[in-house]
């Protein structure tokens, strides 16, 4: 369901788009009195100088909601690919470097745990490996600090965030 | 001479009175860090961050920071309780970059370690920063 939530507002969106360009070419255009179908008419401004007439008819509500369900029905189906990524897959896989970054960051964090304090040194060995994990891994790692820390199993001797 | 000593040192008194009449209001706690730690692991810090470091005390202190990985709180008690949270959040983000040198700093997280509120209060009763 959450995946098809972008499809009213761009369907709005489409809409409006749709209705702009088509109006667009309609400054001009006198009102028609005499047709029963409901149909959109743009006056001109005030301040037009515009004397041409639009080369056709006026845009009526069929139109626009023709021309809204052939956009609809080109779209792709709600969940699908997007910009040319699978949504569902945005989250990349953590390639070998990030993995092997995370493991050492993982043993910094394990050595500290151990003494019970985390130094500065812990600090400057964590610094590369922390800007090499993926973002996932870096939330994971400080998850678990963090916890750590709250929970009094870890004791920062610096007033300086471990990364 | 002596009258116009006279005349200065009323004068001076009078303003001095004056000042501390319209000084206005103040803030009358010691703004010392206060956690609190609940039985699942989330919790909550606040502190003055202008009390704070006028404060004769030696260990406590409140921080917040945002960086490119994202935000990180901690504090830490007089009573040596060190407390942290993070969060990737930019909306708490916003929260950190609008914190000034003399605010007023709270943050609450879960019992994961997850900053889940940032609250920075500016006022004029609050003590600036001094030395």
């Amino acid at each position: 369901m959450a995946s098809r939530q972008w499809l009213m507002p761009a369907a709005t969106g489409l809409t409006g788009l749709v209705a702009g360009f088509l109006m667009g070419g309609h400054t001009g255009e006198s009102p028609s009195t005499g047709d029963a179908s409901p149909h959109v008419v743009v006056y001109p401004r005030a301040d037009s100088t515009s004397t041409q007439l639009p080369a056709s008819g006026p845009v009526t509500l069929d139109d626009l909601r023709r021309v809204v369900r052939e956009e609809l029905a080109a779209l792709p189906a709600a969940g699908a690919v997007r910009g040319g990524h699978d949504v569902e897959s945005a989250v990349a896989e953590p390639t070998p470097e990030q993995d092997f970054a995370a493991d050492q960051a993982r043993a910094v964090l394990g050595s500290a745990l151990s003494r019970r304090s985390w130094t500065d040194a812990d600090r400057d060995a964590l610094a590369p490996q922390f800007a090499a994990m993926s973002p996932a891994q870096r939330e994971e790692w400080l998850q678990q600090y963090v916890q750590a820390v709250n929970q009094g199993r870890l004791v920062p001797e610096s007033e300086l965030p471990p990364f | 001479m002596k009258i116009k000593n006279s005349m200065a040192a009323l004068a001076l008194g009078a303003a001095l009175i004056m000042g501390t009449a319209f000084a206005g209001s103040k803030f009358t706690g010691n703004g010392s860090v206060v956690v609190t730690r609940n039985a699942d692991g989330s919790g909550t810090a606040s502190g003055y961050l202008g009390h704070v470091y006028n404060a004769p005390t030696t260990l406590e202190f409140i921080a917040c920071q945002k960086s490119n990985f994202g935000i990180y709180c901690q504090a830490k008690s007089e009573a040596n309780v060190h407390v942290a949270c993070s969060s990737n959040s930019a909306f708490l983000a916003n929260g950190v970059g609008s914190l000034s040198a003399d605010a007023r700093l709270t943050f609450k997280w879960d019992a994961a370690g997850k900053c889940t509120n940032i609250q920075v209060a500016h006022s004029s009763e609050f003590q600036d920063k001094q030395g």
